[in-house]
């Protein structure tokens, strides 16, 4: 433990970061792994919990010493810490030093027992053990412990240690660990479970209006549909990180390429495409993980990290071409790199948005040449999404989110044969004043209620608006809309004017 | 009544005597408790100091300075007043001043420490009326270690750093601190060499007879294995930087009270503090004033306002110095 005092106070003498990482690595090369391993649990423990009640401390220590408060007031002012005004004024003669492990098992006890009986046996445990490691203990205990370094600098001294990278060291440490029941090369040499964090992913900036040409400081690509993923390449392993923070299984073989033609750490993004129709919707994809992805493909279109070096800071024109070079001449078939589109005029937009639709993309995105992945200032990725299309539906049901509340869950329905069925549930676009109306009407219209939803005569006609219409076998209309809005509330429109069955369909096929 | 001593701008001062104790500005006749230069300062007429001490200060303030000299216990009668000096273990020489005025006592601590250090002579209680006490510690945070283990702390980063091909340096004042290490360390473990400053206070308490162990001075006659292998004793400062810029990796400690304080400790330029002083912890300060047996006590020199809190809520009367002559 003297080893481990030693450098707790040099890291606290020094905010040179290079000189606490020397520290901190020659303090690594000379103790045993199994003290490294509670070293670094006490130097990365962020979340300071506190166990021991500062006014437990005081009573304890105006019962047991013959001093008054306002003489242990003062002496604390001198010291500006109660753990160490405690182990000051609480002196005993024995000066006995006891190893790491065993101040981690000591420590660990007391949390377990009651408030009230911890800072007895804390005192008990300790009061013959060197001035410093009572002072470093009731530290802990009264949730004191902070130290003034970095986690930057302990994840880099271990890497350099250990000669991993540093984000498996930074992984590592995230995921927390119990120091007495795993050994230094189970924590750090052990990759089956680690899952490496993917960069935040950017989101960029939605825009409506096509930008003002030329576009020459900007590279036009297809704004793809499906899942948005980071596919990590390291150590042996391959990492496919979704947006929304799954890591999926399904087609990992498919990169097993990368270990002979691709840099070891490399980062990736791109995009998962469901070609099958029946798994592109969002549902499909998260249901079924290990979907038969034969019928899939990825496109790639921005590299993140290449050989342990991050590039997202790069320029886009940059990271385009080094993507070129680092991808494999011949990859898998199902992944390729995203086609960067030729647009000179107006008409190339409005044709290659077109084949945007059709292709059942989103739409177009325009990424600066010279933006960083993840620039701030809104102008790097510029989202346009195809134009919504319109359809007339009446309104079936509506829910609310909580009683007292107007409702503000509208499911709206089209026509087929003699009666109506479901599309889509829509949120937004009504005004306040529209709502109160439809509260109103519900009232005196309601046919059946199931629980918070209300079934209500199919009268009021709405123009809708979506991004994307797609068949699905799992609703009652065949189909799915992308992004429904409502649009406005055709007062004047009777429910003749509502779209069929055979109108829906003959947009499907439209769009395949 | 007027009181024996009063408080002047130049310090303790006894009207019926005309001498100042360890006086701040230039007086014809100054008491001096012992040799540290903020008690012992040049320019006086003449000088009373122990026997011990005399050497040193003459070496510190130049020979040719009026100085009378006492051994503990004796005393010189000055217009009636006995003055005479007790043993106050703080240093080689260091003394307690007692003056006795038609049959009232009163006893000036200077600065003092109980345990023995094994090369001053060991603190005497003095039986007094009044006493002036320091308080440099005078918290109960300050509570000082057997200087056996602290040796041994010192001896274990010598050993350990002489291992690693560390230089050990240690920061000392040249009188006081310095002898009492030299005294104490285990010189079996390597040479013990000393920034000229101590080699020469050294050299002046040889003569005078006190038995040191050997050292060597820090020149350029040093050897880059005896700066390895040795322990250089040194005032905070000297030699650090010169080392370092010599290639040589330092450990560089301060023994001191104040090494106590972890956020004293932490203070840039020292890697290793001893809790080492020359001055009574809490415990000895209360013992000292116990065992003098005080009807008043002058609290001076440290803590001042806290310590004689502390003594009236024991029942024994206290006064921080500078309130009492306010």
């Amino acid at each position: 433990m003297n080893a481990f005092l030693e450098l707790l106070t040099k890291l606290k003498r020094s905010s040179n970061r290079d000189l606490q990482k020397s520290y901190l690595t020659d303090y690594y090369a000379a103790v045993s792994s199994a003290e490294i391993l509670y070293a670094i649990f006490f130097l990365s423990n962020k979340q300071q919990k506190h166990y021991i009640k500062l006014n437990d401390v005081k009573s304890f220590i105006l019962e047991h010493a013959t001093i008054k408060e306002w003489l242990l007031e003062a002496s604390n002012e001198v010291t500006g810490d109660w753990a160490e005004t405690y182990s000051l004024v609480m002196e005993d003669t024995s000066q006995e030093f006891i190893s790491l492990s065993v101040a981690y098992q000591w420590l660990m006890q007391v949390t377990m027992l009651p408030w009230e009986k911890r800072m007895n046996t804390a005192h008990a445990r300790t009061c013959h053990l060197h001035q410093d490691i009572r002072t470093f203990m009731m530290k802990w205990w009264m949730g004191n412990g902070r130290f003034t370094l970095t986690a930057q600098v302990l994840v880099q001294s271990l890497a350099s240690f250990t000669g991993l990278t540093e984000d498996i060291i930074a992984q590592k440490l995230d995921e927390g660990f119990e120091p007495d029941k795993v050994d230094f090369k189970t924590l750090f040499y052990r990759f089956d479970n680690l899952k490496f964090k993917p960069v935040p992913f950017f989101k960029g900036t939605a825009i409506q209006e096509i930008p003002p040409l030329p576009l020459d400081s900007y590279s036009v690509e297809y704004l793809y549909s499906g899942k948005r993923c980071q596919i990590i390449l390291t150590r042996g392993n391959v990492y496919i990180w979704t947006r929304s923070g799954e890591v999926l299984e399904g087609f990992v073989d498919a990169f097993q390429f990368w270990k002979n033609d691709i840099p070891d750490d490399t980062i990736f993004e791109g995009q998962w495409l469901a070609e099958d129709a029946s798994i592109s919707s969002k549902s499909g994809f998260s249901k079924r993980k290990r979907i038969d992805i034969t019928a899939s493909r990825f496109v790639m279109y921005d590299l993140l990290k290449v050989g342990g070096r991050y590039v997202y800071n790069e320029p886009y024109h940059v990271r385009r071409q080094m993507l070129d070079e680092v991808f494999p001449k011949q990859p898998d078939v199902r992944i390729s790199i995203g086609e960067a589109l030729r647009i000179t005029t107006h008409a190339d937009i409005l044709y290659t948005r077109q084949l945007a639709a059709q292709k059942k993309y989103k739409g177009l995105i325009f990424k600066e040449s010279a933006g960083k992945y993840g620039d701030e200032k809104g102008t790097a990725w510029l989202k346009l999404k195809n134009q919504p299309q319109k359809l007339m539906v009446v309104l079936l049901y509506v829910a609310k989110a909580s009683a007292g509340q107007p409702y503000t869950e509208y499911t709206f329905g089209i026509r087929w044969q003699d009666q109506f069925l479901p599309i889509t549930k829509a949120y937004e676009g009504l005004t306040n004043e529209e709502q109160r109306c439809i509260d109103e009407y519900v009232k005196q219209h309601t046919i059946e209620k199931f629980g918070p939803v209300k079934s209500i005569e199919p009268k009021l006609v709405f123009e809708i608006s979506y991004e994307e219409i797609q068949a699905s076998a799992r609703h009652r209309s065949g189909v799915v809309l992308k992004s429904p809005k409502i649009l406005r509330w055709l007062k004047e429109e009777t429910v003749a004017a509502v779209a069929t069955k055979e109108d829906i369909n003959q947009l499907i096929i439209n769009v395949e | 009544m007027s009181e024996l001593l009063i408080n002047t701008k130049n310090g303790l001062y006894c009207p019926q005597a005309d001498v100042f104790i360890d006086p701040t500005g230039r007086v014809d006749r100054a008491v001096i408790t012992h040799g540290h230069a903020d008690h012992a300062r040049p320019g006086h007429q003449r000088y009373l100091c122990t026997v011990d001490a005399a050497p040193v200060i003459k070496f510190r303030l130049t020979s040719n300075i009026n100085i009378q000299t006492l051994p503990y216990g004796a005393s010189v009668n000055i217009n009636s007043v006995k003055i005479s000096f007790h043993p106050a273990g703080h240093i080689i020489g260091s003394a307690q001043v007692r003056l006795e005025y038609k049959g009232e006592i009163w006893v000036v601590s200077g600065d003092y420490k109980l345990g023995s250090d094994g090369i001053s002579a060991p603190f005497e209680p003095v039986h007094c009326h009044t006493f002036i006490t320091e308080s440099t510690f005078g918290m109960p945070i300050y509570q000082w270690k057997e200087q056996a283990f602290l040796m041994n702390e010192i001896n274990d980063w010598w050993k350990k750093n002489q291992q690693n091909g560390i230089v050990s340096v240690i920061q000392a004042y040249s009188l006081g601190k310095a002898q009492r290490i030299i005294q104490n360390i285990d010189n079996t473990i390597g040479t013990i060499i000393t920034h000229p400053s101590v080699e020469s206070t050294n050299a002046v308490l040889r003569q005078q007879g006190i038995n040191m162990a050997e050292t060597s001075e820090l020149n350029s006659k040093i050897t880059k294995q005896q700066l390895l292998s040795g322990l250089i004793i040194a005032p905070p400062g000297t030699v650090e930087n010169l080392l370092k810029s010599k290639g040589y990796t330092v450990s560089v400690a301060a023994a001191s009270g104040w090494m106590a304080i972890q956020k004293y400790r932490q203070r840039g330029g020292i890697d290793k503090g001893f809790v080492l002083s020359d001055h009574a912890d809490w415990n000895e300060l209360n013992k000292a004033v116990k065992d003098c047996k005080a009807e008043r006590v002058l609290v001076t020199h440290g803590y001042e306002d806290i310590f004689s809190k502390w003594l009236n809520e024991q029942g024994i009367e206290a006064h921080s110095l500078k309130n009492f002559y306010k």
